[in-house]
């Protein structure tokens, strides 16, 4: 397994240091990208992770509302949901992509969301493969 | 890319160095083609630690560096300076973190090792995209707006003008002073308000470095912190505040009569009037909404009663453009509305506040409609919010010790669950209610339900558990404080948030909270919640305070180089940018070409990654250095 998590620089990208600093483990195999928004993920560099071999992609913002640039993450959004249907139309499961809200302060949730997101890009990479 | 690079992996003592095997690390790196040199320390952070790594960058020069370590949230900034001091552009860099995404929750060393090598493959592919950055510095601009001309508002332009600021004080309403003036007396000391907070008024109409704007409204700003471009909405007075003496000549004139907002629609008033007695500018203002002359009819009967030609009826909405360093949001909070069912009997705390004030409807005497003096009163609070307790008690109090004060022959019941005075001086007011033999209270407990009934011209509050209804001449009910109407859409425009309450949102309400999450902007008073005058008058101070610790008289703010820019042989034009932009930063200049006004610009890269044709990127966060760093995260072996 490969998966690919972009995290936004003010939310999740904090709490992902936090969980570090508690020692909460995620799966070895996710990696984990900065950016300062998920507003400023580009549907190509997820496209690209795919396209290079990764089993999947994690998008992680602050919550509705509490973007750090006003409504970044409400795009980030809006694209999540058209690339999914981009995926589906190009026989990829679109539970291979995955959008969730970690707010800075919750890091515990942070190493749950990943590790549950992770799960679930196996689960929809293991149906991929039995159906191939 | 070809690009010669230099490598530093920081051991971090043992954190990153105990569970990844650094010495394997650097030599298997050190093979990577391109790869100048891959150093390590145990804590390059240090003052020592950074002295080698500039040595390292002058005696053997690359092209780029990548710093493998902690959080580049926390060290970044610090390498960077390394890389100037080196002599290369600081943006040369790229930080990535093997402590918290690695070392610290890999518990197999293997596996330890080799997502290390994978995040440090990862930062080495993205670096050799990286291209110099310029950093550039504006003038911060001087000027402050304040909006909201109370008590905390006005404390805050006071010291900032005092100082040398030219401030923009605007007010929703035509008068200053907020809700303070019109209070009768201030608890516990019950000193008059008027008497206190004149002097201040009067000093903010006559300061040289004021321009005080009433009936102004904000109604649009961009920029950032030391460059606001802020626009307002200024409503017309009806009367020039210079021509008018405030002889009041105008005033029996109009014949229109609506009932008085100010005394919370007990008497009346003209179209055109004194917001109250001894408001300040003194000059009446027009309500348009009642005028008949602006209803369409043939009437200018106070024109024609002006002495000095000061009425202008024609008068229009202006809108005035501003630029300032730095906001105040001083709005102040507002009140439950007055309650629907509440007979001739029934007042709330603020309707209450007018009667016994000398400039309100009965000059400040207590009596009924009817002429007679109520016996039996009852105050009561109804609170659902903590703030309001505390305004509660001390309203309570002020209440009782002025109805024992005008009616010694009354008898004051009062109605409470949660008694919050605070200190020595409201303690002893408490005593001095008790004492006084006519005044008697009730604990409500959380399962007491207050209603009122005044149907039947008797005025009832019945209290569950309390086993029987009390009548009386006269309630008064203390109820929730709300926030000031429209806080929410200034909260929108400014980018601020609010609490669950709807009240501005302090940075942080224990060691920030005059501060918000904008920098530049700061709120004070109520608008955060319920404040006491003279914790409205300290936040004012601080908010001023901040402002010139801030932006200090010709500072200049470096500006955040890691903005979007447009590539004009790409660009076809199509305006996505535009409507993405949540800062208006990106606008289409007179010849068809996208342009980002990089003071506007926050760097989100919104619009970056809404380009259909790829031709606006955001610095140091390019699509080619993100995709550079995805392959390579997919391509190695973790």
């Amino acid at each position: 397994m490969k998966v690919v998590a972009f995290l936004c620089n003010w939310c999740s990208y904090e709490a992902s240091i936090g969980a570090g600093s508690k020692r909460l483990a995620c799966p070895s195999d996710v990696v984990f990208i900065r950016t300062m928004c998920t507003g400023m993920i580009n549907p190509q560099a997820v496209l690209a992770a795919l396209a290079r071999g990764a089993d999947g992609v994690i998008i992680l913002g602050c919550h509705p509302g509490d973007c750090h640039y006003q409504n970044g993450n409400l795009h980030a959004l809006r694209r999540v949901a058209l690339l999914k249907k981009l995926l589906s139309k190009n026989g990829i499961d679109p539970g291979r992509l995955i959008l969730d809200w970690v707010s800075a302060s919750e890091s515990d949730r942070f190493a749950l969301v990943v590790n549950s997101a992770y799960n679930k890009i196996a689960s929809a990479v293991k149906i991929a493969s039995t159906r191939d | 890319m070809r690009k010669s690079v230099g490598i530093l992996i920081c051991s971090c003592g043992p954190n990153i160095g105990g569970n990844i095997e650094i010495g394997r690390l650097c030599s298997e790196i050190s093979g990577w083609p391109d790869v100048a040199w891959v150093e390590t320390d145990n804590l390059p952070c240090s003052e020592e630690g950074r002295r080698k790594v500039v040595q390292w960058l002058k005696e053997r020069p690359v092209e780029a560096l990548v710093v493998a370590g902690c959080s580049p949230k926390e060290k970044e900034n610090i390498f960077r300076n390394c890389l100037k001091e080196a002599g290369m552009n600081p943006y040369l860099l790229q930080f990535s973190n093997i402590r918290e995404h690695c070392a610290w929750v890999e518990s197999d060393r293997s596996r330890a090792y080799i997502k290390a090598r994978s995040i440090i493959a990862a930062a080495f592919s993205r670096v050799k995209h990286h291209v110099p950055i310029e950093t550039h510095k504006i003038a911060a601009r001087s000027e402050v707006l304040v909006i909201g001309a109370g008590v905390a508002g006005m404390e805050a332009a006071l010291l900032l003008a005092g100082e040398g600021r030219e401030v923009h004080l605007i007010e929703r309403s035509s008068s200053i002073g907020g809700s303070v003036p019109l209070l009768d007396e201030i608890f516990p000391a019950m000193e008059c308000s008027s008497c206190l907070i004149e002097p201040m008024m009067d000093e903010i109409l006559h300061h040289k470095n004021i321009r005080l704007h009433l009936l102004t409204e904000l109604t649009d700003i961009r920029g950032f912190c030391g460059n606001f471009k802020v626009k307002l909405r200024k409503m017309s007075r009806g009367v020039s505040v210079e021509a008018c003496i405030g002889c009041g000549l105008c005033m029996p004139a109009c014949p229109v009569k609506v009932p008085n907002e100010v005394n919370y629609g007990m008497g009346e008033r003209a179209a055109i009037y004194n917001a109250y007695q001894g408001a300040l500018p003194n000059a009446p203002v027009i309500d348009w909404n009642s005028c008949l002359k602006s209803r369409g009819e043939d009437c200018s009967l106070c024109a024609e009663a002006c002495p000095f030609a000061a009425i202008q009826l024609d008068g229009t909405a202006e809108n005035v453009e501003l630029s300032v360093g730095a906001i105040v949001v001083a709005v102040g909070s507002g009140h439950d509305g007055i309650p629907e069912n509440t007979g001739a009997k029934v007042f709330t705390a603020q309707q209450f506040e007018r009667i016994i004030s000398p400039s309100g409807p009965t000059g400040g005497e207590i009596i009924m409609p009817d002429g007679t003096k109520p016996r039996q009163i009852a105050v009561v609070t109804q609170t659902d919010s903590s703030d309001g307790n505390r305004l509660n008690s001390m309203n309570s109090a002020k209440y009782a010790l002025t109805i024992i004060h005008k009616l010694p022959k009354a008898t004051v019941d009062l109605y409470i669950n949660d008694w919050r005075l605070i200190g020595a001086a409201e303690q002893a007011r408490r005593l001095e209610i008790e004492g006084s033999g006519n005044a008697e209270i009730h604990w409500l407990n959380s399962a007491d339900a207050i209603s009122v009934d005044c149907g039947t011209g008797q005025v009832k509050y019945a209290f569950t558990g309390m086993g029987q209804d009390q009548s009386y001449d006269l309630i008064v009910i203390c109820r929730s404080v709300k926030p000031a109407p429209g806080s929410d859409s200034i909260a929108t425009l400014l980018g601020l948030t609010l609490t669950e309450n709807g009240f501005f949102k302090a940075e942080h309400n224990v060691i920030s909270p005059v501060s918000t999450t904008v920098r530049g902007i700061f709120i004070a008073g109520s608008a955060s919640g319920w404040k006491t005058i003279s914790e409205s008058v300290t936040q004012g101070a601080a908010a001023a305070g901040k402002i010139l610790s801030l932006l200090p008289a010709g500072v200049e703010l470096e500006l955040n180089p890691c903005v979007s820019q447009v590539n004009q042989d790409l660009c076809s034009g199509c305006r996505t940018c535009i409507t993405v932009c949540p800062y208006r930063a990106v606008n289409q200049g007179e010849d068809g070409k996208i342009i980002v006004e990089e003071v506007l610009c926050h760097g989100c890269g919104v619009c970056a990654a809404a380009c259909p044709s790829g031709a606006m990127q955001t610095r140091n966060f390019t699509l080619s250095e993100i995709i550079a760093e995805v392959e390579a995260l997919c391509s190695s072996g973790a």
